[in-house]
């Protein structure tokens, strides 16, 4: 079993691909099948011949036990659509130093684009550029997916994220029911992202909610009187970090439960990153658990030709 | 309690350096971005910046450890019945007891007030670990030398005057010359205010006793005379024996000339006549080592113009005297006023009114004490002495050890607690 590559290792490659591939090669180590479903052509049925029919179907093997002619009937899946909704808020930068939240999910969406695009799928994204929201329609291929990895480089966390309005525009712009998965720490309006998540659910599309945490914010690492700016509304406020640690780890942690809970009761998935766990093994995990429950919402439709 | 250092007490300013550096080192905080502040508390926003103390238990305990080392160099002294017992004994005490001429006056019991003093002064040096005990008639002058004796000595100095204190015997210079570390203690002997004294002297054979009383504004004296031939006589008549008569009504003379006082023994004068056979012999003896006592009648003398032939000093009787050797007859009245003279100058009674003379009111004398200061001196070879002081470092290690810990927590980030938690979820 390889070792785990530490997100700050895998933070300093400049090579998102790299990085990717670096992480689902260690994430491979285990070796488990693919979590997402739908992928596969298996044979299903024989049918009579018609005329018109590809002959590559024909079952020669059939025809000269039986001397009929059969085509065969696969039970096909088409490709999965994903769709990778990333967010890209100022509250993301945090930490400044170090593995921001930032880096660790560009790593954590060109790690997922590699693996669905090496599976055959087709992957997305959705995220903003300055006030505008940008689409990169799903689609397979590797050099989709070199064109997709360079473009999540390229990308800053600041200021234009709305994050319920990139959802519901991603969710819409999926043409069909394919895999949503929304990377962010989900800073947003609380109510209106949920309320997006659950339409698109609604939507017959796989969601999935990955949450981004720096180890940082998850208590106050003060021991003074601080001067806190907020990184998105810019906001500074003079606080007691020793007095007011324990209600804010109350209220962090309870944010968290609040996501974990709403996930789970609109049918969407959630999985917990903190900047300080192995992104290989974090991924890994997710996708372990991710494959040993049913797809909520399948992705895969029966389709005969 | 008390203070072998108290000095070392001034440290007790030195509280105030935490409070100062903790104040101080706060500063301005400093502004982190942090991703959001909705889980902020709005009630954690602080109204002013320097002048609360961020972590009060950290802070007392570090004025705590200061304080109490500076109450650990000043050498506390816990004063426990024993120790007292023990500090008391462990005092060297120099006695003066006052023995000029008021003294001799009664004391309400009954004895004089230097018979008293010296009582009280026997006790006091009974209890003392060391003493001394100095009668002078001048205690002003003995204090010098009684301070030079308790600073050969280690324990708590004490110096007590026993007197009845008249005005001018004593004052605050006397007392602020002594050393800072001398307990300074003034016993009055009472005594009754209508003494009755009684003085006696001689005048040729006859003893006169005057018995003196103070009857408030003025003073009764009782004057009786009676012939004493048994005494011996201060001034010596030395002639031919055929001058015998002669010579006794010199003296005779000589005593109605002059108001006579008490003798000082120790001085004796020696009046040769010409006639006498043993002049030469005794004029032989003699040597030139004048008193000044001597020098001064001779000069009175001169100044009188009585014929003195020559002055010598010798030993007769056992006794150092001024001989003089005349040339006036016995009976002349040259020789009764050489006689007289002699007389006068051998007096060394004291005027009258010194006897009651003013004394100085109690609040006088108590603002002459200087009040014993606790101050324990160590001894030599014991660096601690009875100092207290191991009890204080013991706690003051106790409250480092507990300093550090908090110390620790002060500077360390928060655990991530959540993450863990999350982890495990």
């Amino acid at each position: 079993m390889t070792s785990s590559l530490s997100p700050s290792v895998v933070a300093a490659i400049d090579d998102l691909e790299l990085a990717a591939r670096l992480v689902v090669e260690g994430m491979r180590t285990g070796g488990h099948r693919s979590p997402f479903h739908g992928f596969s052509t298996e044979f299903r049925q024989h049918r009579p011949y018609r005329a018109g029919d590809d002959l590559k179907h024909l079952d020669w093997k059939l025809y000269a036990r039986s001397d009929r002619l059969y085509t065969r009937q696969f039970r096909e899946t088409t490709n999965l659509a994903v769709l990778l909704v990333l967010d890209r808020s100022a509250s993301m930068a945090f930490p400044e130093s170090g593995v921001s939240k930032f880096r660790y999910a560009q790593v954590l969406c060109a790690a997922l684009a590699y693996l669905v695009s090496e599976q055959g799928h087709a992957v997305g994204l959705m995220t903003t550029e300055g006030e505008k929201l940008t689409y990169i329609a799903p689609r397979g291929g590797r050099v989709h997916l070199r064109a997709l990895i360079a473009r999540i480089d390229r990308l800053v966390a600041s200021d234009g994220w709305d994050g319920p309005q990139a959802l519901a525009r991603g969710s819409q712009l999926l043409q069909r029911r394919g895999v949503v998965l929304a990377v962010s720490d989900f800073y947003d309006d609380e109510d209106a992202m949920r309320r997006e998540m659950r339409r698109a659910a609604q939507r017959g599309h796989d969601v999935a909610m990955l949450q981004i945490m720096a180890t940082e914010e998850l208590t106050l690492p003060f021991n003074d009187h601080v001067e806190l700016e907020d990184l998105e509304t810019g906001t500074i406020r003079l606080v007691d970090s020793r007095g007011a640690a324990a209600a804010y780890e109350t209220a962090i942690r309870s944010f968290l439960d609040r996501c974990r809970a709403s996930a789970l009761r609109d049918g969407v998935d959630y999985a917990l990153f903190t900047t300080s766990t192995p992104l290989e093994v974090a991924l890994r995990a997710y996708l372990l658990e991710r494959a040993a429950r049913p797809p909520l919402r399948s992705s895969a439709r029966m389709a005969a030709r | 309690m008390t203070w072998l250092n108290a000095w070392a007490l001034i440290g007790l300013a030195g509280i105030a350096l935490p409070v100062l550096i903790h104040l101080l080192a706060r500063g301005h905080a400093r502004t982190h971005r942090f991703p959001s502040l909705r889980f902020i508390d709005a009630s954690q926003l602080l109204p002013t910046r320097r002048t609360r103390v961020q972590d009060p238990l950290l802070l007392a305990l570090r004025c705590a450890i200061v304080g109490l080392t500076a109450l650990a160099l000043a050498q506390p002294v816990l004063l426990t019945a024993r120790r007292k017992q023990a500090a008391e004994r462990g005092v060297a005490r120099a006695i003066v007891v006052d023995t000029s001429a008021g003294m001799r006056r009664i004391t309400p019991s009954g004895s004089t007030a230097v018979d008293s003093a010296r009582r009280a002064a026997r006790a006091l040096a009974n209890e003392a670990e060391a003493s001394i005990l100095i009668e002078t008639n001048s205690p002003a002058q003995a204090l010098p030398p009684a301070a030079a004796w308790l600073s050969r000595h280690y324990q708590r100095s004490e110096l007590v005057v026993i007197s009845d204190f008249p005005r001018g015997q004593l004052d605050s210079n006397d007392v602020r010359a002594l050393p800072a570390d001398v307990t300074v203690a003034l016993r009055r002997v009472p005594v009754v205010s209508n003494p009755v004294v009684e003085s006696q002297w001689e005048a040729g054979d006859r003893r006169i006793t005057v018995r003196t009383s103070l009857r408030g504004e003025y003073t009764d004296a009782e004057w009786a005379v009676t012939n004493d031939t048994s005494r011996k006589r201060a001034v010596t008549l030395i002639g031919a024996d055929s001058d015998r008569a002669a010579m006794n009504a010199t003296r005779i003379a000589a005593a109605t000339t002059a108001t006579q006082l008490p003798v000082d023994s120790s001085r004796a004068v020696a009046i040769v006549f010409p006639e006498y056979g043993g002049r030469r012999t005794l004029d032989t003896a003699t040597h030139s080592a004048y008193a000044p006592w001597m020098v001064a009648l001779l000069a009175r003398l001169d100044a009188h113009g009585n014929d003195v032939q020559r002055s010598a000093v010798a030993l007769l009787g056992n006794q150092r005297q001024l001989v003089l050797f005349t040339d006036s007859a016995p009976g002349s009245l040259a020789s009764a006023r050489l006689v007289a003279a002699a007389d006068s100058v051998l007096s060394s009674a004291r005027v009258l009114s010194e006897l009651e003379s003013e004394t100085l009111s109690e609040s006088e004398v108590a603002s002459l004490e200087r009040p014993a200061r606790n101050t324990l001196r160590s001894r030599p070879g014991d660096p601690n002495g009875t100092s207290d002081a191991r009890w204080l470092w013991a706690v003051v290690l106790l409250l480092l050890l507990i300093e550090l810990p908090l110390r620790r927590r002060a500077t360390r980030p928060a655990a991530p607690a959540i993450e863990d938690r999350a982890r495990a979820a």
